[in-house]
């Protein structure tokens, strides 16, 4: 192997796309440092908390963040889902895919969150509040999706029944969110004498309603950050397969 | 104050921790795209000569 | 663009359509659904496999939930409900596991595809074929936990939300399950699949249930039946759009 080839012609051409992904990562950095600075600086402590419980409700601003990241990943793997069993253009189940892993890590870290911050709340690691419960089941949902296509070989295949799955997947949610309300309004609250329907109790000022806005700005900057470099990746990684396929 | 810090690192592990697999499964990539295109050029160096 | 052999060419949904209306019509739809469900109801009656395996799973279940919880709970009607819903979903996979296994093992599958009418007949002949199976499996399940729990369910809205929910469940898991048929995790992948999108029908009927059972909050239960209904509905017609997609290729 002549070490000419290697060094004459670069196995990565950069374009439009690199700039672009340049741009939108240290957008998302600095919004998650703005996030940082926010919630725990500029954001004013709830005034009818005390204690742990007063530092504990900083963690609503990564909860609702993350929350909205998920909810945006799951969009956009629905707008993917749709758009390749129109089109069948394999670059759309990609952004389904990086969609859904990316909406996967920001589920998880929503019902993290919410799990860390319900123990000093309510005192209690879980509680089956509607959108916690949603946010779990479609969790579910997207780890499932991402095993389905492990199991099936052929990319087309993959495409196809992922898109299926992930649209019957989509349209269970709102069912699901509004199940699990009105489960909750005839079922007496069986934890502590707190409603966990509530937003935990904290009187909202101004200041937390703009850091919540920069939770918003932030993950939803960092979703699409984390999404479009995970997209040109697995075009690159098709790209590589289709190359050994033809080598081989 | 634990379960703050808890809430925050964890959520940062969870973004570093997919930063990490994305950035190995690149390495990854990369080299394999390089080693086939060599493998190409050489075929279609072998094919012009032949 | 970065693509693999690309697939045939798909009908658009009007040549569907106009399919039906050439090759028969509704006669030869219905008369096709009509068959596919004759063929494994008949099939089954035959090999009696997937009613054995589901009804001897429920029994096992609801004993051994009866057992597990014995004594925990004061009184064993509070989770009967549960009890009754987790078991029909555990005890359906079972079922729809096998709708198109058997077709995909034995390699009739192209026979079955072979027939000019809409792939949905086949849908909906499998659909009709794992409720009759499933609703058979439920008809075993409630005198079960009537001795079990000491908990009667024979009520006719009870009845009637336990057919809602299993029409719904079928409907998305017989879609599924033409998925699932052909890759290589099979039969662990499809209860994976299904179960988190059927947690609205879970919820439904464990409502709908625990209202029958405790007969308090009458007035929500047509707001849970209603959620059954629109679960059915668009899941239905959705799967009806979509189930052509399932074997593309073939």
């Amino acid at each position: 192997m002549s070490t000419t080839t290697l060094s004459a012609r670069p196995a990565i051409r950069t374009g439009g796309w690199d700039v672009a992904q340049l741009v939108l990562n240290l957008l998302a950095l600095a919004g998650m440092v703005a996030l940082m600075w926010a919630a725990l600086i500029y954001a004013r402590p709830a005034s009818n908390l005390s204690g742990v419980e007063q530092a504990a409700q900083r963690i609503f601003y990564i909860h609702m963040g993350c929350n909205f990241g998920a909810l945006a990943a799951f969009l956009v793997s629905l707008v993917g889902s749709i758009v390749y069993l129109i089109t069948r253009e394999l670059d759309w189940d990609r952004v389904t895919q990086a969609s859904v892993e990316v909406g996967t890590l920001c589920g998880i870290g929503t019902t993290l969150t919410g799990a860390i911050w319900a123990k000093p709340t309510w005192n209690t690691y879980w509680t089956w509040d509607p959108r916690l419960t949603t946010v779990t089941i479609t969790l579910l949902i997207y780890v499932a999706y991402l095993l389905f296509r492990n199991g099936i070989d052929n990319r087309h295949t993959r495409a196809r029944f992922g898109s299926i799955y992930a649209l019957f997947a989509f349209l269970s949610i709102p069912m699901t969110y509004f199940s699990a309300r009105w489960f909750r309004t005839i079922h007496p609250v069986v934890f502590g004498g707190e409603n966990a329907e509530g937003q935990g109790g904290f009187a909202i000022g101004p200041s937390m309603g703009q850091t919540v806005f920069v939770a918003m700005i932030a993950f939803c900057l960092l979703f699409s950050a984390l999404m479009i470099a995970r997209w040109r990746q697995l075009r690159l990684q098709d790209r590589v397969e289709i190359l050994r396929e033809e080598l081989t | 104050m634990t379960f703050l810090a808890a809430a925050f690192i964890g959520v940062w592990v969870l973004v570093t921790g997919y930063l990490i697999f994305m950035s190995q499964r690149q390495r990854q990539l990369e080299q394999e795209m390089r080693t086939l295109e060599e493998l190409l050029a050489e075929r279609n160096k072998a094919g012009r000569r032949a | 663009m970065i693509e693999h052999a690309p697939p045939p060419s798909l009908p658009p949904l009007e040549t569907h359509r106009a399919q039906m209306q050439t090759e028969g019509g509704w006669g030869a739809y219905r008369a096709k659904v009509w068959a596919v469900m004759v063929k494994d109801l008949r099939a089954e009656l035959r090999a009696k496999e997937v009613f054995g395996l589901m009804a001897t799973f429920s029994v096992l279940a609801v004993v051994l939930f009866g057992l597990a919880f014995d004594l925990r709970v004061p009184n064993s009607a509070m989770i009967a409900p549960g009890v009754l819903w987790v078991v029909i979903l555990f005890a359906g996979v079972l079922g729809l596991n096998r709708t198109f296994g058997a077709e995909v093992d034995r390699g009739s599958l192209a026979a079955l595809l072979l027939a000019p009418v809409d792939r949905s007949a086949i849908y909906f002949g499998k659909l009709l074929a794992n409720l009759v199976f499933l609703l058979v499996t439920e008809a075993l399940i409630l005198p079960v936990m009537l001795v079990i729990f000491d908990v009667n369910l024979f009520h006719p809205t009870l009845l009637l939300g336990l057919l809602l929910g299993t029409i719904g469940y079928v409907a998305v898991g017989t879609l599924f399950a033409a998925m699932t048929a052909s890759i290589r995790t099979r039969e662990s992948m499809l209860p994976v699949l299904l179960l988190p999108v059927m947690v609205p029908v879970l919820m439904a009927g464990v409502r709908v249930s625990a209202i029958l059972i405790d007969g308090r909050g009458q007035n929500d239960l047509p707001r849970w039946l209603g959620m059954l209904v629109a679960y059915d509905a668009i899941f239905l017609i959705i799967a009806f759009l979509v189930f052509d997609l399932v074997w593309e290729e073939q």
